[in-house]
């Protein structure tokens, strides 16, 4: 039985056709890496079930129940820079806090927990423009976390900072997933950072987009980028794309 | 001193510099009077001035005035200007009226105002029959074109800022639970409040010109425009130049004060954010 089901799930923009007959079932706890050539309605996959667009056709469901009525439990982090500007690192992590209520005090104290979680202590005061790309995702990070929902869904995170930090930044993400043992969606057009991060690596085909194939990845965390198997499986996903 | 703060002193001591020499060659302080005359008017601001108030009076009547209309116009102007940034409908049903509005002058409303108001003033609006020394001096016309001055900067750059929020800013609040009033509260105002700020220290730039013109209106009685006016009538232009220093002193401290508040308040703003 499937933590989130995704049934018969197609979107179009107007003529341009970009999702159709998506289905998927993912189990609690899993990290799901979905990669697939540019312009193929990953992201849009995700919008759809953190309910930011609407579906024409089919359902998205969160233990059995509708995606939108399960907001609470979903978090979103953002290709593009999402802070808010005008707040400090440490009062971006507190916004989810904030509309939830709680007090000052309480909120301060879990904000910090969680910055500290992502590594950015000494930080907190900073306003986004003070922080490097890589610390700015994390603040991200760290902000979503403190909604505390069950699932993540992360659209390209990485995209915007170099190689070394990329790294850097999907081990961590690995570490916070075993931690906090969230349900991940991650989308990305870098195979090697799906291979590195997935459970399972679902791979979309070109617009329309339907499922093309499930790669499942059983290589042992933390898992070794130039060992053969991790190779070997980046490989055929890659081939698998470039066949589209 | 600085050097930097120096270069910016200099040019004025050499413009009143010539116009001492200017005064001494012409011998006639009713078309250019001594320095020396302005600097008496400037330094006793209380001493009354041939029946027409003094320095200090009709400056406090003026600002009171400029307050009153800038804040009418912060009343109407921000919230409708975030109503119009932020739903397209609402914009394009006042667009065209706002666009045909705007570039009428506000000193073009005088006649109208003067029809609509006439005279009257606050205290009679509200019907206080007894003498009030503050809301006697606030005619409803001279407010009318102040709040006219000051209602569109304020109305276009709140537009423009609201307009300006980023959607991502937006969705991402939505994603972490906020709701309608947290995203007006705490995305779109803060997202919006430099330009809003911009746009209030522009209406009161303009309110400030506009009270200055409208107490040269009929009915006037106090007031920094009054009195250089009847400075005039009187052939005081060493009263006229000491109001214009004074009117210009008053918009370079209120500019300040603006530009201060905004940059302790925009600490967050960096280039190509």
């Amino acid at each position: 039985m499937g933590y989130l089901k995704i049934k018969n799930l197609e979107k179009s923009f107007g003529n341009l056709r970009v999702l159709e007959s998506i289905n998927l079932e993912i189990e609690e706890n899993e990290f799901i890496c979905i990669v697939g050539p540019s312009g193929c309605g990953k992201t849009t996959l995700l919008r759809l079930i953190m309910n930011l667009e609407k579906p024409d056709k089919g359902e998205i469901l969160i233990k059995e129940r509708p995606a939108e009525k399960s907001h609470s439990e979903l978090g979103f982090v953002f290709q593009e820079l999402a802070l808010f500007p005008w707040r400090r690192a440490i009062e971006n992590v507190e916004f989810p806090l904030e509309i939830k209520g709680i007090e000052k005090e309480k909120r301060k104290e879990i904000a910090q927990r969680y910055i500290k979680m992502v590594g950015l202590e000494g930080f907190e005061k900073n306003y986004p423009f003070e922080l490097s790309g890589g610390m700015r995702q994390r603040v991200a990070l760290a902000r979503v976390l403190a909604k505390n929902p069950e699932v993540l869904l992360m659209d390209e995170p990485f995209a915007s900072v170099d190689a070394q930090t990329r790294n850097k930044l999907q081990q961590e993400l690995t570490k916070l997933w075993q931690i906090t043992e969230k349900t991940i969606i991650l989308v990305t057009h870098n195979v090697e950072e799906a291979v590195y991060l997935g459970d399972r690596i679902v791979v979309l085909s070109k617009r329309p987009s339907h499922i093309k194939k499930i790669y499942p990845n059983f290589l042992e965390r933390p898992r070794n980028r130039t060992s053969p198997e991790f190779v070997r499986l980046r490989r055929e996903i890659l081939d698998a794309i470039d066949k589209f | 001193m600085e050097k930097k703060s120096l270069y910016k002193v200099i040019f004025p001591l050499v413009v009143i510099a010539i116009w001492e020499i200017f005064s001494i060659w012409l011998k006639k302080p009713a078309i250019l009077p001594r320095v020396e005359s302005v600097l008496i008017i400037l330094i006793h601001p209380t001493q009354k001035i041939l029946g027409i108030g003094n320095l200090l009076e009709s400056t406090i009547v003026s600002i009171v005035r400029v307050i009153c209309g800038f804040f009418l116009a912060v009343i109407v102007a921000l919230p409708l200007g975030i109503l119009m940034g932020y739903f397209k409908r609402v914009r394009e049903i006042t667009t065209t009226l706002i666009e045909l509005l705007r570039p009428i002058p506000p000193l073009a409303w005088i006649p109208l105002a003067l029809a609509w108001f006439g005279l009257k003033n606050f205290g009679d609006l509200l019907g206080i029959k007894t003498y009030h020394p503050i809301l006697e001096n606030l005619q409803i016309a001279m407010i009318f074109i102040i709040f006219i001055g000051a209602f569109f900067p304020i109305l276009l750059n709140t537009i423009h800022g609201v307009k300006g929020v980023k959607i991502i800013l937006i969705e991402s609040a939505i994603s972490l639970g906020a709701r309608d009033k947290d995203i007006l509260k705490k995305v779109i105002l803060p997202s919006a409040s430099p330009s809003i700020l911009t746009g209030l220290r522009m209406g009161f730039g303009i309110a400030w010109m506009c009270v200055v013109a409208a107490e040269m209106l009929p009915g006037s009685n106090y007031g920094l425009g009054y009195l250089i006016s009847h400075a005039y009538d009187i052939a005081r232009i060493d009263v006229v130049i000491g109001g214009m220093i004074i009117i210009g002193i008053i918009g370079v401290i209120t500019n300040t004060i603006f530009e201060l508040f905004e940059r302790k308040m925009f600490k967050w703003r960096a280039k190509g954010y």
